[in-house]
């Protein structure tokens, strides 16, 4: 089977410098995760464009067809080899995923009402994924607000750099990326993002408490390699943009089972913590659970 | 607290929909039966319209319906009519109406109507003309105005005759029962009525005999039906808004109850947000193009004929009717993937609505509009397709999807007019 890509992002484009193969690690119909060098690789012909990804042009038909896990990823000059698959790179362009340097402080007043519907719509949202229980009802994201929130409402910022307060999230929930996971991607890229506060949780603890493909998708969100979606999120939000805020969750709330949703209300909850009004959490709060 | 709000609301919605019974029980002209009907009022498909903004075909079909009327004598006299607002134009949808394509409903025009014994509700439509060159597709050159007043010169009366002893004798012609013959006999009850119109002649053929009017007025109507395979189209429609209309208003409830299009704009409701529209562009169909036409000659999507997908069937239960590929485009397997695709954006799967290759599942039915906005996926529909240019028509038809961009700014409302 003969494919192509339309793009390699940044850092896949870094990745497939280092060394000449890669292994197999997980296979969906759209997706497929790869090891290489301890880093991730995914190809994949969904949108939205990431640095990690290398976006596929045409699939005929699920890849879980052609590639196994524990397949050998081979390059060769401008072509990936990879089970019965070639993957022509030739006419990809490069993905740089153009953050933009945010500077001065997010204009957050303007974005109460949109902030508290956003909460809302991701609630209705919710209900509609198959998680038996939501994110926003276990014991370990309540105990979240009360440990890293709370604080953060008053002004004292040394509870976010508290590793131990993450560690309950870690891993929690089901799926390929837990729901607890998603929730810090959100949180941690927003803080790291539109902060002077730089938070990075060691990649071996996240290795430690959560899946493999899971702690690297989490440790590139900390340092802000994220998707599209979720970096036009936060650059509404900087700019103070309701529309596109709302635009954007709805667009990253598509994303897996309940994974977008979860990594939306960390956004949220983090703008709402951010704007040092506790009013405005307690409504998220109380819109979602 | 909202969460069972919205369940027990889109519970009781979508419960209320599978539940009506919709039953032909009269026609008549749409001044005496459509409520609010009146001289100089065009109905017609979609969404609020202005003249300005019209497509070609839906100006060709309110300059026919106008002539039709007798308001003017040619095209620039109609024209004038609407431009200086003389004659009005309004939504199908805010009458309790449905119209294929353009949906134009004049005042002189018969109209089916049905009632739902369930739920007490009363609907409309027109009366189908077959395909091609026809008013809904936006002709109205002299062929179509002659066939319109030939539908309300023999067609009407000896419909009104027939429909009269049936309920008489029975109470009506009960709508649903034929809806789900129809589907495990190979229609989609959208695009393909084929059985459908063959179990509706089977009902009302006996009446028509001994129903007292003219027989070579009888002959001519019963050929006429018998030969439209689209025959039992627009009774189909009135019994989906029938389905739908008893699922609307629903305070908190996310289904979508209706879907229309009219040629420029496409446009839903939802049950818990009333009668406001929330539109967007109407995109081109994919399609299947009569000899002689292309994508080029196609207009944007168009009708009130969605009202099916809207209540559970049509493009929803395309898994039914293979054979309808051949007439839409695509292959069998997308057919029943459209199908199977429609089941993650619906409530729940219809009661009496089945699909024998699918094991006798129950079609998709309740769009709600947090499952559209969760996977992305929006409602697929079968369409006939109208040239760009008033007066041609028919062209060919196809498959759609509806835009998204309408279900977000439902979902925000939605927020808006609900949030604790």
């Amino acid at each position: 089977m003969k494919l192509a890509a339309s793009y390699v992002g940044s850092l896949a484009l870094k990745n497939l410098r280092n060394g000449k193969t890669g292994t197999v690690k997980h296979v969906f119909t759209n997706t497929i995760y790869i090891e290489k060098d301890r880093e991730l690789l995914v190809l994949t012909r969904k949108s939205p464009r990431a640095p990690i990804n290398i976006g596929l042009r045409e699939l005929p038909a699920s890849l879980k067809a052609w590639v196994n896990v524990g397949d050998v990823l081979r390059r060769m000059d401008d072509k990936l080899f990879l089970g019965d698959v070639e993957i022509d790179l030739s006419r990809a362009y490069v993905y740089e995923l153009s953050f933009p340097s945010f500077s001065g402080e997010p204009r957050l007043a303007s974005l109460e009402d949109y902030i508290t519907n956003a909460a809302f719509m991701l609630s209705l949202l919710y209900e509609t994924s198959p998680s038996p229980i939501p994110l926003p009802e276990t014991r370990e994201f309540k105990l979240f607000i009360q440990n890293v929130i709370a604080p953060l409402l008053r002004g004292n910022t040394q509870a976010i750099h508290d590793w131990n307060n993450y560690t309950p999230l870690l891993g929690l929930g089901g799926g390929f990326t837990p729901s607890g996971d998603d929730f810090l991607a959100g949180f941690l890229t927003t803080i790291n993002m539109l902060t002077e506060h730089k938070i990075t949780i060691d990649r071996d603890k996240l290795l430690r408490h959560t899946s493999w493909a899971s702690a690297l998708l989490l440790d590139y969100a900390q340092r802000g390699f994220v998707d599209e979606t979720l970096a036009n999120l936060l650059l509404s939000i900087h700019n103070g943009d309701g529309e596109g805020l709302i635009t954007h969750v709805l667009a990253l709330a598509r994303r897996g089972h309940s994974s977008g949703i979860d990594a939306s209300l960390g956004v949220l909850i983090a703008t709402a913590a951010l704007s040092r009004r506790d009013y405005l959490v307690e409504r998220v709060l109380r819109q979602i659970t | 607290m909202v969460r069972e709000e919205v369940e027990k609301a889109n519970g009781e919605a979508v419960e209320r929909m599978m539940e009506s019974d919709p039953v032909w029980v009269g026609i008549g002209p749409a001044r005496d039966k459509v409520p609010g009907m009146r001289d100089y009022v065009l109905l017609h498909a979609g969404p609020p319209l202005e003249w300005e903004r019209a497509s070609g075909p839906m100006r060709g079909a309110v300059i026919g319906a106008i002539i039709y009327e007798g308001w003017a004598a040619t095209q620039e006299e109609a024209e004038k009519l609407v431009k200086n607002g003389h004659v009005r134009l309004e939504p199908t949808h805010h009458h309790n109406a449905v119209g294929p394509m353009c949906g134009i409903i004049s005042p002189s025009m018969p109209v089916y109507e049905v009632h739902d014994r369930r739920w007490g509700n009363k609907t409309y439509s027109n009366l189908n003309e077959g395909i091609g060159k026809v008013l809904r597709y936006g002709a109205y050159d002299r062929e179509v105005l002659d066939r319109l007043r030939w539908m309300s010169d023999v067609l009407y009366p000896v419909l009104d005759a027939t429909i009269r002893e049936v309920v008489s004798d029975r109470g009506g012609v009960a709508l649903k029962p034929i809806i789900a013959q129809a589907l495990q006999m190979g229609d989609d009850c959208h695009n393909r009525y084929v059985a459908a119109t063959s179990l509706l002649l089977r009902e009302i053929t006996p009446y028509m005999m001994r129903c007292g009017v003219d027989t070579n007025m009888v002959r001519e109507a019963y050929s006429f039906m018998n030969a439209n395979n689209f025959t039992a189209l627009n009774l189909g429609m009135a019994a989906a808004k029938a389905m739908t209309l008893a699922a609307h208003n629903i305070e908190h409830s996310t289904i979508v109850t209706v879907m229309s299009r009219n040629g420029t704009d496409t446009g839903i409701w939802v049950s818990g947000l009333g009668d406001r529209w929330f539109t967007a562009p109407a995109p081109i169909p994919r399609g299947v193009w009569f000899p002689g036409f292309s994508d080029d000659d196609a207009n944007p999507d168009l009708g009130d004929s969605a009202i099916t997908e809207t209540a559970g069937f049509g493009g929803f239960a395309m898994a039914a009717a293979p054979a309808i590929v051949s007439w839409v485009g695509g292959s069998v397997k997308l057919a029943i993937e459209t199908t199977q695709k429609m089941y993650e954006i619906t409530y729940t799967k219809h009661k009496y609505f089945q699909i024998p290759y699918l094991n006798f599942q129950g079609t998709p039915t309740g769009v709600d509009i947090r499952k559209v906005l969760k996977t992305g996926i929006t409602p697929t529909i079968n369409t006939g397709v109208a040239h760009k240019q008033a007066g041609v028509g028919q062209i060919g038809a196809g498959i759609v999807s509806f835009p998204i961009e309408m279900f977000r700014d439902a979902l925000r409302s939605y927020a808006e007019k609900y949030h604790l």
